[in-house]
This record gives structure tokens, sequence and C-alpha cells, in this order.
């Protein structure tokens, strides 16, 4: 056993100096039931930090009021078919190319760097993209199924009820407004409007920033109470889902949850100096999507760096699952799954991930793959800098 | 068409997009792990599966392209 490993294997669980964990519940299924309508990319990056990256025509874009009521009365036909309505704006700071369309008022990023395509390329590629978008987003509002929000600040609660009465031109629709708190006791606060429409409101809406911890968790405030009252029944099935994981609140080590994961000490032996044994039990059959069974935030990373999740697992004689590995939520640099075949002892398993540009936080899970009513248990959960050794497995 | 099918054609377009000849897939191939793989890849690859397999994906399909296996089973699904 190498060196490294052992300090993996006597060490206590632990986080990256400077990372603190914080309080989530499913934030990925709770993001994913809204999609973004502007104005700017806040939004789009809370979802992006939460782990899922939904596709969506005004997720990352910049799109004033009245430019918005234009796009909606005109049902988008304002955006170009072809690559000559989009104009390439270099943005020098962040090497990367803008996009203007000028007839509509819009500007939004491409994910592409300046250099790495060509521009003719790029334009066409874009007519691609948009045309799609557009296409779905059509869909959405024609089949309401998402809660929309928009970050709009400075708005009255009238012009606010216009575009909401615009928006259900195409279908009755479901809005969060993102309003600038007033107060800092207001932050994380929501009200009704009307029936189908929330405001809500966040102090810190600067534009383009990318969410920081705090303001991220106000966005997943804001997304709860906002679900709670817009979509109720989903709030109730995301609560039986969280059940399902744990959530840490300023405390590196996992927590117990009350269903899915509770804290055992003598169904397996425990490592020296590691005598927190989680207990898993897969609710539902699950399948590579869909088979988180724990997961924590961690915060306050160093954004494009390189981190690795580790934890001990002991897989029982007769263990029901196909896969077992600590799941990256995005950007896997390289995984160590644990050997279903392996029962009956610990194994270490890890995943290297590389965070995004701009994200400081990461949500790792307990991936398994496996029939509802298999069982595991794991220990030792670390959250390190820098990849693991290749020849410490 | 069968699965095996399926995952070939399947994999034949990521690598194409990917411009990647030797790009190795498998059912359990997950998009968020591929280098590379950005939003616009992710719009071609709808559209190249929707060319492909002469299918229209809706968005709760579109939204569950994680892996290679979800465009296989949600293709499998679609063409019966």
């Amino acid at each position: 056993m190498s060196e490294y490993f052992n300090s993996l294997l006597f060490a206590p669980p632990q986080i990256a100096p400077g990372g603190s964990a914080i309080k989530v519940r499913c934030p990925d299924r709770l993001m994913e039931c809204f999609e973004s309508l502007g104005d700017g990319c806040e939004f789009g990056n809370a979802q992006r930090f939460c782990g899922i990256e939904p596709l969506g025509l005004l997720r990352f874009a910049s799109l004033p009021y009245p430019a918005f009521i234009k796009l909606l009365d005109s049902r988008f036909s304002l955006l170009p078919t072809g690559p000559a309505g989009f104009r390439l704006l270099p943005h020098r700071q962040d090497r990367e190319w803008w996009v203007a369309i000028d007839g509509c008022g819009m500007y939004y990023h491409t994910g592409q760097r300046i250099g790495a395509a060509g521009e003719r390329n790029l334009r066409q590629n874009e007519a691609i993209k948009i045309q799609f978008l557009k296409r779905k987003l059509l869909e959405e509002l024609a089949e309401p199924g998402v809660i929309f929000v928009r970050r709009d600040p400075e708005r009255s609660p009238d012009e606010i009820r216009h575009a909401y009465r615009q928006l259900n031109e195409y279908g009755r629709q479901a809005l969060l407004w993102i309003s600038r708190a007033a107060a800092p006791e207001m932050e994380g606060e929501i009200e009704v409007l009307e029936p189908g429409l929330v405001r809500g409101f966040i102090g810190d809406t600067g534009q383009n920033a990318a969410p920081r911890p705090a303001a991220l968790a106000v966005w997943l405030t804001l997304a709860e109470k906002t679900l709670d009252v817009l979509k109720p029944s989903v709030a109730a099935a995301l609560r039986d889902m969280a059940s399902l994981r744990t959530a840490a609140l300023n405390d590196p080590v996992w927590r117990k949850s009350e269903l899915a994961v509770t804290l055992t000490s003598n169904a397996v032996p425990a490592l020296p100096r590691h005598h927190h044994i989680w207990k898993h039990t897969l609710r539902v059959d699950t399948d590579w999507d869909r088979c988180e069974v724990l997961s924590f935030g961690v915060s306050g990373l160093v954004p494009e760096a390189l981190y690795t999740v580790s934890a001990h697992v002991w897989l029982p004689a007769g263990f029901e699952g196909e896969a077992c590995l600590v799941f990256p939520g995005v950007n896997a640099v390289k995984d160590w799954p644990a050997e279903p075949s392996n029962t009956g002892c610990w194994q270490r398993m890890a995943t290297s991930i590389r965070l995004p540009d701009g994200g400081d936080l990461h949500f790792p899970s307990l991936c398994v793959k496996g029939a509802k009513g298999a069982q595991l248990y794991s220990t030792a959960w670390r959250f390190d800098h820098g990849a693991v050794p290749g020849d410490c497995f | 068409m069968r699965e095996e099918e399926i995952l070939r054609a399947v994999a034949e377009i990521m690598a194409r997009l990917l411009e990647r000849p030797d790009f190795s897939v498998t059912m359990q191939t997950k998009i968020s792990s591929i280098a590379g793989w950005d939003s616009m890849r992710q719009v071609m690859f709808v559209l190249a599966i929707e060319e492909k397999f002469a299918i229209r994906l809706r968005n709760p399909e579109i939204g569950q392209l994680h892996s290679a296996g979800d465009a296989v089973r949600i293709i499998g699904a679609r063409l019966g």
C-alpha cells in the first residue's frame, strides 16, 4: 500500500483549505425546474455550479427589458436565420467571442475562445444554434412545464405584470421575476404578484458576475420557495428525492440523511480513525443519470483548479448493483470506481475533477447503479486539492 | 433497429462532432465528462440525431441527453 494511499486511509474526512460546505437540497434537480429568460448570466451560472447545463436561448444572454418585450411581441421572429445577422464581439478580458444581434438588442456569450474557431464558421454555427434554441423555447412556451426566471432588478410591478401577460400569450406560464432587495432582510424572500407570477428579491445583482457562494445560496432559496408556490407537487417530489441525499451545513463531515443514509457502527468493521460509516440504501432502481444517493456542496474552491473526491466503500456480499463510483458532476478528469464484484471489504474510490472557468463550487455525489433495496456503506470521505496519483490504486 | 446499431450510430456522430475518429463510446460515456463537449456540440448532437434517425426530439428528451446510453434509450424508444 503506497504512502499516499495510507494518508488517504488514515486522514479524517476533510475538504480543501478555504472551502466550506453549504446547505443544499437536490440543487441540480431544483435548478432543472427553471429556465432563464435573461437578463444576464447569473442564473445560468448558478445552474452550472449546481452541475446542470440546460440548453437555453437566453441563459447567457443580455436582453434589456424593452428588447425582451419586443422579442416576445415578435414571437422571436427578430432573431436572424442566417450567419449575417450575428455580429461577433471580441471580449478581450475573457478572451471569448460574444455575439450581438442588432435587430433585437441582444448579445450573449458564445463560449468560444477567440482564435479557436474561424469567424465565418462561428457565425454559421451560431445561426444553427440560435434557431434550434428558438425552436426549443417556443415549444417550452407552448407546453408550459418549466418555471421561467428573469432577473431584471429595477422593474416596477406593472412592468413585471406586463411582461407576464406577454408571456401568457404563448400559453399559461409560471414566472419568477428577480428584483433588487431594498433591505437585507428581503433577500431570499418572495411575494406572489398574481397566480403564476412570483417576485423574488436578491441583493447582489452584479451583471455577469459568477455567483459567489452567498449569492448562490440566495438563488437556491428563491428557487425552493418559488417551486413550493408555483409547482407544489414538483416541490413535494423533490423533497422526497432530497431524502435520498444528505446535505452539509458548515460542516465538512457528511451528515445523516433520514431515510436513505443511516449512520451505522457495527454492520461492517470501521477503518482505523473512521468511525462514521454511512449506510446507503437505494430506494429506487437507479440508472447512470439518476443514481446519486448522496450529495454535498463544497464552496470557496479555486476556479479551473484540480480536485479529487475520494471515499472508501463497502459492498456487502450479494450486493445487487452494477457500479459504484464518486460521481463528478462535471469535468471529470479521471475516476477510480469501486469494483462491484469485490464485496465484503473496504475499497477506495476516487474521481478527480477540474472546475470550470469561474467555478468555485462543486457538488460531488456517491453514484450507484443498482436495483432498489441494494445496500452499501461508505466512510472516509475526502475532498482534496490536486489529482490522485495514478499508482495509488 | 437494435441497441448495438443505435449505439454505433451515436458513437459515429459523437466522434464526428469531436473531430476524433478514434473516440471510444460506450453506453456509459457521460457527455459531461467529454473534454471539449460544449453547448454548441450538444445542439449539433441533437440535430445530428434528428437527421440520422428521422425523428424530432422533444424538449424533455433533449434535457435527458446526458450520456450515450441516454441517447440510445431515447432513440430506441422513439423508433419503437
